[in-house]
């Protein structure tokens, strides 16, 4: 069953039209990567789904159902904290670990001390964050390694429990030791979330997605489960793309 | 180089080296003049009682135009961060029309340019005269708030914007609020530097003197006990001593002073400043 | 509830910057409403060009002719003097200093900036003025020369800062390829840094101007406030002292009232034209 369905969406920026006529439905929970060479409109496909292409002017046509409703029948801030977003560059907010899990539940209106405890807990424990910084909540999250920022963004983007996780190369600028960590992580996630990562690494996608879409000028090429898009595809440009012939 | 230009080398060294030199020698001669001449007048005394002799001003101390000027600084940042926080706000976070915006900035520095004394004009006719609100504390205050607004704004605007913008969008990705982002988010995290340029603005407020001519400030008045009392202040005081010849050595002494609290709060501001960077 | 906060600051953001940006709108519409009531009396032509200032004479007789020439020669001879010096300054501030002690000698130039008006108009009263008629035996040492460099000293902050800023990215940007090619560094000022900071030079260059014919305290204590034809070494007036020496006594709704308004008028506009010049300087004109 779809969770996200998207028919027909163009999308632009001004004049730059970067996605052309693009159709495709996300299946519920699991990992569904997103591949192609830079400039294809991956991210911007991404940034569509939970409306943060506006707050980078630009815009869409066609439309987007999220649980079977066009995404833009809800509030903004409705999609947004049920689709969360994970960005390329570990962004914790300059404010203590605590406050950067607590900072979206507050503005939910969670007042209660306990409670919003009980988040803190539970996201870290869920990104595997919990052991490493449990006695320093208070630090400064600046302060934290590449990977474990990247990981407490993730923890973030879970405090407000969305249903879908978009992660737009979250692992570009981490070591091997740390994507393996989020890696991990991810995969023990997609049990409960539905995950939608766009990845410029291969065999990320090959690790950890049970789906991968190939997207090339816009356009979707091919999209299938990932086992069988990366042994047997059928587009010829796909092959050609696995095979490292666009870089 | 030929000879012409090695000639053109030469002047042109000693210019700026000339220049360099003056501009320094200015800074020290005005802070070593005020210094040297109005240290001796400066005692505990002279801060802390009222001007008296007759004319008055000529013993005593000058308390009421410390509190005075204070106060006036205090009104004035008030007034005008309230306003300049909202416009460099409405700017960065919610004007999503070019034009618009061009049109505040022209304003803005419109406003900018507008000499302190034509605001003293305005302050006269608006607030004293027209809204009855007599010459007082507030007029002058208020008069001396329009006169830092665009100061204030320019600035904030400009802490807005080279705001992180990752951060802000990761907190819209969230959900969250332009409001919260704002209140929760981007306002505490550089408070120090926008207090840091509130505070510089108001050191600006306390030095003015054209403004409150005409709007509030007195020869003699005691420390004001409402916002529609008439207030003495610092730089009216030293203008009053002086252009009237009343006491020279007195005038010294308020120079002085006046100089030394804008000192204190120009190195608080940088100090904020600086501290504000380590914290992020 | 998010919702309706958002809406609710979205509101008062939206009138506070309204009303802010109202203001100028005040100032203008009331400067001009009080001048308003005296250009009916007197035309505004006749104001401006004629050369008699007596509040208590006939209605004739205000006009201001000397004392706008007053206001716009101070500032001119202050332009003169800071402009060079300032220049100078910048350069050894954005291509001689280190990077720490720039710092520092910024912080003192902001410092310099912030010194409130009165006190410069205080030296200048008890030091230039003085030496001029005890050491240098001018008849009055109060005068357009004296106002001149008074501003100079208050516009060579906003003149240093507003080019040491340019010239100091172009300075950074040049100076490793000019080394490369064995240039001493004041020959690569001279021919690089120096020509291509015309357009702040002059955008430093307006907006000085602009604050000189602006300031009143500092002028105001140094110039002698007559109202006569401005010479260099004799007494001036300027339109801010004007209104600044004479609103206090003029009767509210008097003639000698509205005509300082007026005052205040033609000075308003004198400075938007500066302003709007600066503005196109600054966004528009590529030199």
């Amino acid at each position: 069953m779809d969770i996200i369905k998207i028919n027909n969406i163009s999308v632009s920026y001004g004049d730059n039209k970067v996605l052309k006529d693009f159709s495709m439905g996300i299946k519920k929970n699991g990992i569904t990567a997103i591949i192609g060479p830079s400039g294809c409109g991956k991210s911007t496909l991404l940034t569509s789904l939970n409306l943060m292409l506006e707050e980078n002017g630009g815009s869409f046509t066609g439309e987007i159902l999220f649980k079977d409703k066009n995404i833009l029948s809800y509030p903004k801030n409705d999609i947004r904290r049920m689709i969360g977003m994970v960005f390329q560059k570990p962004t914790p907010f300059p404010i203590s670990i605590y406050k950067n899990l607590t900072y979206a539940p507050v503005f939910y209106g969670i007042k209660d001390k306990e409670k919003l405890n009980e988040i803190v807990k539970n996201t870290l424990i869920k990104t595997g964050l919990y052991d490493e910084v449990r006695g320093n909540l208070n630090m400064l999250a600046t302060k934290l390694s590449g990977g474990q920022q990247q990981r407490l963004c993730i923890a973030r983007a879970l405090t407000v429990e969305p249903d879908v996780l978009l992660l737009d190369e979250p692992c570009s600028a981490l070591d091997i030791k740390n994507t393996a960590n989020i890696e991990e992580m991810l995969l023990e996630l997609s049990k409960e979330y539905t995950i939608v990562i766009v990845t410029h690494n291969l065999s990320q996608a090959k690790r950890i997605s049970d789906y991968t879409a190939f997207i090339l000028d816009g356009q979707l090429v091919e999209y299938d489960e990932t086992e069988k898009l990366f042994t047997s595809p059928s587009d010829i440009r796909t092959k050609q793309y696995i095979e490292g012939v666009y870089g | 180089m030929d000879m012409d230009d090695r000639i053109r080398d030469y002047i042109f060294k000693i210019w700026i080296a000339f220049s360099a030199i003056t501009v320094i020698s200015v800074i020290v001669y005005i802070f070593g003049y005020i210094f040297v001449h109005g240290i001796s007048s400066v005692d505990m005394e002279f801060i802390f009682s009222q001007p008296k002799g007759m004319p008055i001003g000529t013993e005593g101390g000058i308390f009421p135009a410390i509190v005075g000027s204070i106060y006036l600084m205090l009104i004035a940042c008030l007034f005008a961060s309230t306003l300049a926080i909202a416009t460099a706000v409405y700017t960065v976070f919610y004007c999503d029309n070019k034009r618009i915006e061009g049109i505040i900035h022209l304003i803005v520095k419109c406003m900018a340019g507008i000499p302190s004394i034509v605001l003293g004009l305005f302050g006269y006719t608006l607030l004293v005269l027209n809204l009855r609100l007599g010459r007082s504390l507030l007029s002058a205050g208020i008069t001396l708030g329009i006169m830092i607004y665009p100061y204030i704004e320019v600035r904030i605007e400009k802490i807005l914007r080279e705001a992180d913008k990752d951060i802000i969008d990761s907190s819209y990705a969230l959900g969250v609020s332009k409001f919260h982002t704002l209140f929760k988010l981007i306002l505490p995290l550089y408070k120090r530097d926008i207090i840091s340029v509130i505070t510089l603005a108001g050191g600006f407020a306390m030095g003015a003197t054209a403004p409150i001519i005409l709007t509030g400030a007195v020869l003699f008045a005691p420390v004001p006990k409402s916002l529609s009392s008439p207030i003495m202040a610092l730089p009216f005081h030293l203008y009053i001593l002086t252009g009237e010849g009343i006491s020279l050595e007195k005038a010294y002494g308020t120079a002085l002073v006046l100089i030394l609290i804008l000192l204190i709060i120009n190195i608080l501001s940088i100090v904020l400043t600086i501290t504000g960077k380590e914290h992020n | 509830m998010n919702n309706l906060q958002e809406r609710i600051f979205k509101i008062i953001i939206r009138l506070l910057t309204l009303f802010s940006l109202l203001l100028l709108a005040f100032i203008i519409i009331f400067i001009f409403r009080e001048s308003l009531v005296f250009f009916e009396v007197v035309p505004i032509y006749k104001f401006i060009s004629g050369t008699k200032w007596n509040p208590l004479g006939p209605p004739d007789q205000l006009s201001i002719l000397p004392i706008i020439l007053g206001t716009v020669y101070v500032s001119l001879v202050g332009i003169v003097l800071a402009l060079p010096i300032g220049v100078g300054t910048a350069v050894v501030l954005s291509s001689y200093v280190d990077e720490r002690p720039k710092r520092v000698i910024r912080s003192v130039v902001d410092i310099l900036a912030g010194i409130p008006s009165v006190i410069y108009g205080f030296v200048g009263l008890l030091v230039l003025v003085k030496f001029f008629e005890i050491k240098l035996f001018f008849p009055s040492g109060e005068s357009v020369l004296a106002g001149g460099i008074v501003l100079a000293v208050m516009m060579l902050p906003y003149i240093i800062s507003t080019c040491d800023e340019s010239m100091d990215k172009m300075y950074k940007e040049y100076s490793q390829y000019s080394q490369a090619l064995g240039v001493s560094k004041s020959y690569m000022v001279r021919k690089i840094v120096l020509p291509r900071s015309k357009k702040s030079i002059f955008a430093a260059t307006v907006l000085a101007l602009g604050r000189g014919m602006g300031e009143t305290m500092a002028v105001m204590m140094v110039i002698g406030n007559a109202p006569i034809m401005p010479k260099l070494l004799s007494k001036t007036q300027t339109i801010p002292s004007l209104i600044a020496l004479e609103m206090g006594m003029a009767e509210v709704g008097s003639l000698h009232y509205h005509a300082l308004f007026s005052g205040g008028f033609v000075l308003v506009i004198m400075l938007l034209i500066v302003n709007i010049l600066l503005y196109f300087i600054e966004n528009k004109m590529d030199i």
